[in-house]
């Protein structure tokens, strides 16, 4: 096999990719449309964690995917629950979410 | 230089799989659709300095790449149309999204389905302004059972899988009552051993109580549109395979399906339900309705199914049919080997949903006039 095979069942590689994007400032950044369901992503993922009434049929995939990942890191829902633009995500939180990521998907 | 040269192969694919017949205008339009995005997002490239994100355009070109493969099986050649036609009718009833089957004939005895990647649709209408208005389901089924529905009542299971993933059900069912919660699984440590568990351990467990919740939803699903069936065919294609950390057991499958088929109370069940209802969608229920077939396949005559009810019901009524004539045949099917009545049977139960796709497409045509 050439490369790792990614979880086929993952929603999460759209955020990863993102991500990566907060990480190395590229050239030519993201459109505000991703921007903003990236925020959406990230903030309905804190609500879910802290309770997961919260779930909703509009809740996206990639929330509550994200949310059963971090539940129990204690720093990432912290950081993730400061999040409320996408100027907020710092390099560094970046780089360590995506660390957490990095078994899930591509 | 990889990249683009990738983008401009698949879109050469995508246009010669545009002049391929297909049984679906949707097909057609999904087509059409992948075609624009390769074209938009081959311009954004082209331009200097390029005018997207190289690791969107790439993510972007990766799942086209998937989506391609899901339409390269389902020329009007290969396509089991009377089977995805059910397949479709069943996936209407959970998805805001029409749903467009594709098919993956392949050479072993397994079946499987790849959906769409919400991210994949995100993108592209955010980066390229390119609405898809169809969710892509690919199932994959044996070689030798494309024109045996009664043998393909586990692609029910395989779009219970879908539904799942595509609505994140057992992921909603583990943050609503997750594995230090229970209920408990058969063969699986318990709920309270789990939560005495040190991390890593428990993460594991974490991973193999959402596999197997997984599994049972996937069962269940089954069981709500092909009833005993869906047991039935399980018995013959793995009667007694052990527990795994992937799959419980068969006979903790079979124990739920009993449960839900006899309406007996469930603690699994119930947390799916209440999952289910979190994410908008219908409780598991029944959803279909018993068809006669002794007296048309005791004659040898496809019957016609007045609804698509009675189309998921065929299936049942079927199984049952064809493993009654392979036990203790009666009438004119004692004279018939083995062979020749799974054949009919089949080709029966096959007919039969294909009388109600004319009618359906009978009534259609009438209301369009």
């Amino acid at each position: 096999m050439l490369a790792a095979a990614p979880n086929r069942d993952s929603a999460l590689g759209l955020l990863q990719v993102v991500l990566r994007s907060v990480e190395t400032h590229p050239a030519v950044q993201i459109s505000n449309a991703l921007k903003d369901h990236v925020v959406l992503v990230l903030q309905s993922a804190s609500q879910i964690t802290s309770n997961p009434a919260n779930i909703r049929p509009e809740t996206p995939a990639e929330a509550i995917e994200l949310a059963l990942h971090i539940r129990g890191h204690q720093s990432l829902t912290d950081e993730i629950a400061h999040i409320q633009a996408f100027e907020n995500i710092r390099s560094d939180f970046a780089k360590e979410l995506l660390k957490s990521l990095q078994s899930i998907a591509a | 230089m990889l990249l683009k040269s990738n983008l401009r192969l698949l879109l050469a694919q995508l246009n010669e799989l545009g002049e391929t017949p297909y049984f679906s205008s949707e097909l057609d339009t999904l087509i059409n659709e992948l075609q624009d995005v390769l074209k938009r997002l081959l311009k954004k490239l082209e331009s200097t300095p390029p005018a997207i994100n190289i690791d969107i355009a790439t993510y972007l070109a990766t799942h086209v790449w998937k989506l391609t493969q899901f339409l390269t099986g389902s020329t009007t050649k290969q396509i089991p149309y009377e089977v995805v036609f059910a397949i479709e009718r069943a996936a209407s009833e959970w998805t805001t999204k029409k749903s467009v089957i594709t098919t993956a004939i392949i050479q072993e005895a397994n079946f499987f389905y790849i959906g769409g990647n919400p991210g994949f649709f995100e993108l592209a209408k955010t980066e390229l302004g390119v609405d898809i208005g169809s969710q892509p389901v690919q199932i994959a089924l044996p070689f030798i059972y494309r024109h045996k529905p009664l043998f393909c009542i586990p692609l029910f299971h395989e779009l219970g899988h879908y539904v799942d993933s595509s609505n994140d059900v057992i992921k909603a069912s583990m943050l609503i009552s997750p594995e230090d919660v229970g209920p408990d699984l058969p063969g699986l440590p318990t709920s309270i051993e789990i939560g005495k568990m040190a991390v890593e351990e428990r993460e594991l467990w974490k991973q193999t109580i959402q596999k197997h919740r997984q599994e049972y939803f996937a069962d269940l699903f089954s069981a709500a549109y092909m009833g005993s069936a869906a047991k039935g065919f399980l018995q013959e294609f793995c009667p007694d395979e052990p527990i795994s950390t992937t799959h419980p057991a068969t006979t903790s499958r079979f124990s739920l399906m009993d449960d839900f088929v006899s309406e007996r109370s469930n603690a699994i069940l119930e947390l799916f339900q209440n999952a289910l209802t979190a994410r908008g969608l219908p409780r598991l229920s029944k959803r279909y309705s018993a068809i006669a077939v002794q007296g048309t396949f005791g004659n040898v005559r496809p019957a016609i199914p007045q609804n698509d009810l009675e189309v998921f019901g065929l299936f049942e009524a079927g199984w049952q049919f064809l493993c009654d004539a392979w036990d203790t045949p009666n009438e004119l099917w004692q004279n018939l080997s083995e062979d020749q009545r799974e054949r009919i049977a089949n080709d029966l139960t096959e007919k039969s949903i294909r009388n109600r796709m004319i009618l359906d497409g009978w009534n259609a045509a009438i209301i369009a006039s």
